[in-house]
């Protein structure tokens, strides 16, 4: 069933870092504005806080910030035209 | 581990108490010898910290990590061995865990053999890519030992390891060997440097090989404070500031 919202000037897709300094300047400009977030609703204060944040392996390495890519993973083009032997560390299951 | 006479692996493997552990089934276990059950008294074990025992890792698979990374990570006038500082916890416990499971994995296929720049492409999650690997490994040991790798000497450990990362070492079981080793070398380092809350860098000893500070964000006030005077190595973690 699709939910009809209300008309506004301006819809942002991803309130991000680019969405969010948007949807920012276009709302003080006056304009209407709506933003739709598909990730979790996050504060400075309870997400991004000391000691939780500096974890290293959370975040840098298990990129536990970023898109859940079990549920819809990236996809990019790529077809490398040539193969090394070389090992490479991508090819840990980075999680 | 090796050079205990008594092995604790095969004492829980026919223990009658502990035959649940071992076999995860009602299999009848043989009662142990009288003589080998006075040994547990006798054998030495040191002050076990709060996070020992294993909770996916068997038997085979935990005896195989501890002299994993007791090898791996010796200890030397650089740090602890690598149980010490409680590696072989830190991969027990990211197996068991969201990561081991792949819950951030994308797992739907399809299944292609990627170039290495492409990264992971096995359908594997890491826990049963640790298991396979831990089997393949021991299999080889066999083969080329008599023996599984924790029970082979030291020079003999060092030629599977390096063969391991050299992927001259194949599989039977034709799992990809370099994908196994580095995700193996990986986990070993996370289990070194990462927080003392996953298991491993217990009392920041890791840190304290690379002399990091742990979790400080900011050293601004530190400036003027340790200006030609050598920082302090007394590291902070997640624990110390919860």
């Amino acid at each position: 069933m699709t939910t009809k919202l209300k008309e506004v000037d301006v819809v942002i897709v991803g309130l991000g870092w680019t969405g969010g300094i948007l949807a920012k300047e276009l709302a003080e400009f006056g304009l209407k504005v709506v933003a739709l977030e598909r990730g979790a609703p996050r504060t400075s204060e309870n997400d991004y806080s000391l000691p939780n944040i500096r974890d290293e392996l959370r975040y840098v390495v298990r990129h536990d910030l970023m898109q859940n890519t079990a549920r819809d993973t990236i996809t990019v083009r790529n077809n490398p035209t040539g193969s090394t032997a070389d090992a490479s560390p991508r090819l840990v299951p980075a999680g | 581990m090796t050079k205990q006479d008594f092995d604790r692996r095969d004492f829980l493997k026919g223990a009658v108490i502990g035959g649940a552990a071992a076999a995860g089934g009602t299999a009848a276990m043989a009662p142990i010898p009288t003589a080998q059950a006075q040994q547990p008294e006798t054998a030495p074990t040191p002050a076990a910290p709060e996070t020992a025992g294993y909770e996916f890792l068997n038997l085979d698979e935990a005896a195989f990590i501890e002299a994993l990374v007791d090898h791996m990570v010796p200890a030397d006038e650089v740090s602890p061995k690598g149980t010490d500082l409680g590696v072989n916890i830190y991969i027990d416990r990211a197996l068991a865990g969201a990561w081991g499971k792949g819950e951030r994995l994308y797992m739907q296929g399809p299944w292609k053999q990627g170039a290495p720049s492409q990264g992971y492409q096995l359908p594997l999650t890491p826990a049963q890519l640790y298991r396979a690997g831990i089997a393949a490994t021991n299999a080889h040991c066999r083969k080329t030992y008599g023996k599984p790798f924790d029970r082979i000497e030291d020079a003999q450990r060092e030629e599977v390891l390096i063969g391991l990362s050299t992927a001259k070492i194949k599989f039977e079981n034709g799992l990809p060997v370099r994908v196994f080793w580095a995700t193996v070398y990986q986990t070993v380092i996370e289990g070194m440097y990462s927080d003392p809350i996953y298991g491993g860098n217990r009392n920041k000893a890791g840190w304290a090989i690379i002399s990091f500070p742990g979790i400080i964000a900011v050293h601004r006030d530190h400036v003027e404070k340790y200006r030609g005077k050598p920082f302090p190595n007394k590291p902070i973690g997640i624990a110390d500031m919860s």
